[in-house]
């Protein structure tokens, strides 16, 4: 029974598991934050850096992607169910970000919401992810900062520290996918039956 | 009332395979998945996986596409409607089954 448990949620949740699909773009935002900090002027150089970053970061994106198809293989999800999801998810983290930016609350909503949906992602694995209590915890922290730091640079350091989170994430999640799988073997070119 | 031995014997074998429950399980969780993550997924050797599958797709419990992407074979395989009925089902009897072995255990223990 558990095995198959551990089947229906990989399969179910394969897509949101390939973790090193957010590593590029959460370590090129996490390199705007610093050059952001570093450089509050501005300037060329840190205008150029943050197009590199950027690019560099889709560029590896799209490795990324090739990457995961080649060596774990292709789900295709049930459409509706995605499209309901993501929805609700987009809605809730707007609305939360809207409230962060415009109020200007001493607590961040969005890190609050990010917090309780990690705890929730927790439950729902029935602990095949392990590290997602640690997260909910660290995005419970995070919420709480604005009452710590400075106006002017308050969202560069979370986004800073949000972009450290999700890259450790990401390459926890590739580890959990990596080791609930079996070894990839070098002769699958004959992908024919 | 059935014993859960009985009730056992009643499992449609050919789903109840270990490596052939694993592959409709999955694919029950999603759309399509091709062959590549099946074989990740089971462990099973290509052939092996190409047997099952072959004994899937004659019980019409699956549909196998094959077709090219570039110079690269590409295998998908989905749950026909009779395959997402017969895997319900499945999981649904043995759901049942777990449930009567603990009521059978109780009522042997009772006896005792």
């Amino acid at each position: 029974m558990e095995t198959m448990h551990r089947i229906r949620f990989i399969t179910e949740n394969y897509e949101a598991l390939q973790g090193l699909r957010i590593v590029p773009i959460w370590t090129g935002l996490l390199f705007v934050s610093l050059l952001r900090l570093a450089f509050p002027d501005g300037g060329i150089i840190r205008s150029f850096l943050i197009l590199f970053s950027l690019v560099f970061a889709i560029i590896m994106t799209v490795w990324v992607d090739g990457y995961y198809k080649r060596y774990f293989g292709t789900v295709k999800r049930h459409g509706s169910k995605v499209s309901i999801w993501l929805n609700w998810i987009v809605v809730v983290f707007f609305a939360a970000m809207f409230v962060d930016v415009f109020l200007q609350l001493p607590i961040s909503i969005l890190a609050l919401i990010a917090a309780l949906f990690m705890a929730y992602l927790w439950h729902v694995s029935r602990g095949l992810l392990p590290h997602y209590p640690i997260l909910a915890i660290l995005f419970g922290l995070i919420a709480i900062m604005p009452i710590f730091l400075p106006t002017e640079t308050r969202y560069d350091a979370m986004q800073l520290l949000v972009g450290i989170i999700f890259v450790f994430t990401g390459i926890l999640d590739h580890r959990m996918l990596e080791s609930s799988l079996h070894p990839h073997k070098d002769d699958d070119d004959d992908d024919t039956i | 009332m059935t014993t859960p031995f009985e009730a056992m014997a009643g499992l449609d074998r050919l789903i109840h395979e270990p490596a052939r429950l694993a592959i409709l399980t999955a694919l029950s969780a999603a759309q399509s998945v091709d062959f590549l993550f099946l074989q990740r997924l089971t462990g099973l050797t290509k052939g092996n996986l190409s047997t099952h599958l072959s004994k899937l797709e004659e019980a019409e419990l699956v549909k196998i596409d094959k077709h090219f992407e570039g110079k690269k074979p590409i295998t998908t395989i989905y749950l026909t409607t009779k395959g997402k009925t017969a895997i319900n089902n499945h999981w649904q009897q043995l759901e049942q089954l777990r449930d009567n072995v603990r009521e059978w255990e109780q009522q042997q223990k009772a006896s005792e």
